[in-house]
């Protein structure tokens, strides 16, 4: 039955990451890559302002004024971006070679996090482009479908009926970053390949998400706020690594050809 | 980590319990569909407040009259659901024990269940409400002494102690106070995978917000009022009237009036298909905990007894 397999996987996901809690460093990687973000989305606020001010923006014609705010400030945006999603891509694949490692039963080292960051980043860094991009040009039809959804459904179910649409969605995203590392695959064909998975087999995958999202919730704010923004990162970055590591398990379990068949 | 895994297994015994035994879900199905009858009657109830404003010759004297009795109706509904859940709790605990014993539902086992163990319910309730009481000092000072962090933990670590007390009553119908020992010492025993449970299944079912199970906090109704309140006295206290008021709020009715047309059945259908969501995960956690006491209490049987052979 398919809620026993996830059982099993919850379960052997456990052992594995309490023997290889190596699978755990990248958590302390995403804090300096939110810090670095924060830094550099500061600095360039600082500097977008005090530019304009030496510019003379207080003397400027209103479309010069805009021009001289919206052009460094889109410059940091653009610019934070790209960064995020480089560090986002060299953390994601570098955690999920060393997930490979674990469940292979190896320790994860820093060999396994920069071979997965060599091999993969470029198809990760596209895959996420790709995503981002068809997202943006869709953007007018899904965010009118969202607000109508919002209305229609968010409301009357007091709130989960957009937790649950916004794990649907994320369903048929949660594995392409793995087929690529796992598969080797293309973006495209990875992202096709996720889809095809959270068709298959959408139960179990929500399931997963759903554990995920209210499990991290959960331990986040268990410690309260203060603890929430001293520790709040590292404790949702423990659960979001064994929840990974289970989509993993997950993963490897509907794309090895026997049990697919079987199922 | 092995005994926290097992925590898996008990959730494998609890989906497929709760894929046969659909009559698990009735008691609180009803008791969802009367709170959200009550959900309407408290939205109609302060609508002919709101309503009895704009009558001519309102006084402030009759609005703080309707109040009081409001507030008593108010009560009212809180102290029947509130009676009503812990009935439920009683009889649905011993479906839940008559799942694991037989497989099944066995017919009968809810009523059963409340002839047994409803009053005891309600004492532990009673207690539970006492010892609050006493710590609630110290717990807030300690709240702020963790820099609010105890206000989540304690409830979360008393949750873990005594999340057995009911389920060890009705396992083999114990004595109040001997379940509640045995409830902490398998707290003390099975510290981290019971934490575990115990987090599951309040990140799933949450700490009540306006569920229908036997946790709900119903104390966030809203304020109730009694019809017949509003059709009798209205011609007293007119010298207090503020008409200037009285004028702008007669304008702004005709908004409130459609925002409640609005609001009463989109609030009640949101109570009701969120309550029933969240007893889904409500049930099978509570199943999962009857599971776990068993499972662990049959294990250690099992070891007394081969010590004794």
């Amino acid at each position: 039955m398919w809620f026993d397999s996830i059982m099993d996987d919850f379960k052997n996901a456990l052992f594995i990451v309490n023997k290889h809690k190596g699978v755990f460093v990248p958590i302390f990687l995403r804090l300096i890559m939110h810090i670095v973000i924060g830094i550099i989305l500061v600095v360039g606020t600082i500097i977008t302002i005090t530019s304009g001010i030496f510019a003379g923006i207080s003397e400027a014609e209103t479309f010069e004024l805009i021009m001289r705010i919206a052009v460094p400030a889109s410059l940091v945006i653009l610019m934070s971006y790209i960064i995020y999603i480089v560090l986002w891509g060299l953390i994601e694949v570098g955690s999920i070679n060393l997930f490979r490692a674990a469940i292979n039963d190896e320790t994860p080292t820093k060999n396994h996090f920069f071979i997965g960051i060599k091999k993969y980043l470029k198809h990760v860094f596209t895959g996420k482009l790709l995503i981002h991009f068809l997202m943006m040009i869709s953007s007018p039809i899904w965010l009118l479908l969202y607000g109508l959804y919002f209305i229609f459904v968010g409301i009357p179910t007091g709130g989960w009926g957009l937790l649950f649409f916004a794990i649907v969605i994320s369903s048929y995203f949660a594995t392409w970053t793995i087929a690529i590392v796992h598969n080797d695959l293309g973006p495209i064909k990875a992202i096709k390949q996720s889809f095809s998975i959270a068709r298959h087999h959408f139960k179990p995958l929500f399931l997963i998400l759903l554990t995920t999202v209210m499990m991290t919730q959960y331990a986040i704010a268990l410690f309260g706020p203060v603890g929430m923004i001293l520790a709040g990162w590292f404790l949702g970055g423990v659960f979001r690594t064994y929840f990974n590591v289970v989509i993993y398990l997950t993963y490897i379990r509907f794309t090895d050809k026997e049990t697919f068949e079987l199922n | 980590m092995e005994q926290i895994a097992r925590i898996f297994d008990y959730f494998k015994r609890t989906y497929s319990l709760n894929t046969k035994n659909k009559q698990l879900y009735y008691p609180q199905t009803s008791l969802i569909l009367l709170k959200t009858i009550f959900y309407v009657i408290s939205g109609l109830i302060l609508y002919k407040v709101m309503a009895s404003i704009n009558v001519p010759g309102f006084s402030y004297e009759m609005l703080r009259y309707s109040a009081a009795k409001t507030f008593g109706l108010g009560f009212l509904m809180i102290l029947i659901h509130w009676f009503l859940a812990m009935i439920v709790e009683a009889g649905l605990f011993n479906m839940y024990k008559s799942c694991i014993q037989h497989g099944s539902v066995v017919t009968g086992s809810f009523g059963q269940g409340i002839r047994k163990y409803a009053f005891k319910f309600f004492l532990i309730n009673i207690l539970t409400f006492i010892g609050w009481g006493l710590i609630i000092v110290p717990y807030i000072l300690v709240g702020f002494v963790t820099l609010f962090a105890g206000f989540v933990l304690v409830p979360f670590i008393i949750a873990v102690f005594t999340s057995m007390w009911k389920v060890s009553m009705v396992m083999e119908d114990r004595k109040i106070i001997e379940s509640l020992k045995t409830s902490f010492q398998f707290g003390k025993t099975h510290f981290l995978p019971l934490s575990v449970l115990v987090m599951f299944q309040r990140a799933f079912s949450g700490l009540p917000k306006g569920s229908g199970s036997f946790n709900s906090n119903s104390g966030n109704w809203n304020s109730n009022y009694n019809p017949s309140s509003t059709t009798g006295d209205l011609t007293n206290g007119i010298e207090n009237v503020d008409f200037s008021f009285l004028q702008w709020y007669g304008e702004v009715f005709q908004y409130i009036k459609v925002g409640f047309f609005i609001l009463i059945p989109v609030v009640s259908v949101a109570v009701l298909i969120a309550s029933l969501i969240k007893m889904i995960f409500e049930v099978f956690f509570s199943l999962a905990i009857f599971i776990m006491y068993d499972e662990n209490v049959n294990d250690s049987n099992k070891e007394l007894s081969k010590e004794v052979l």
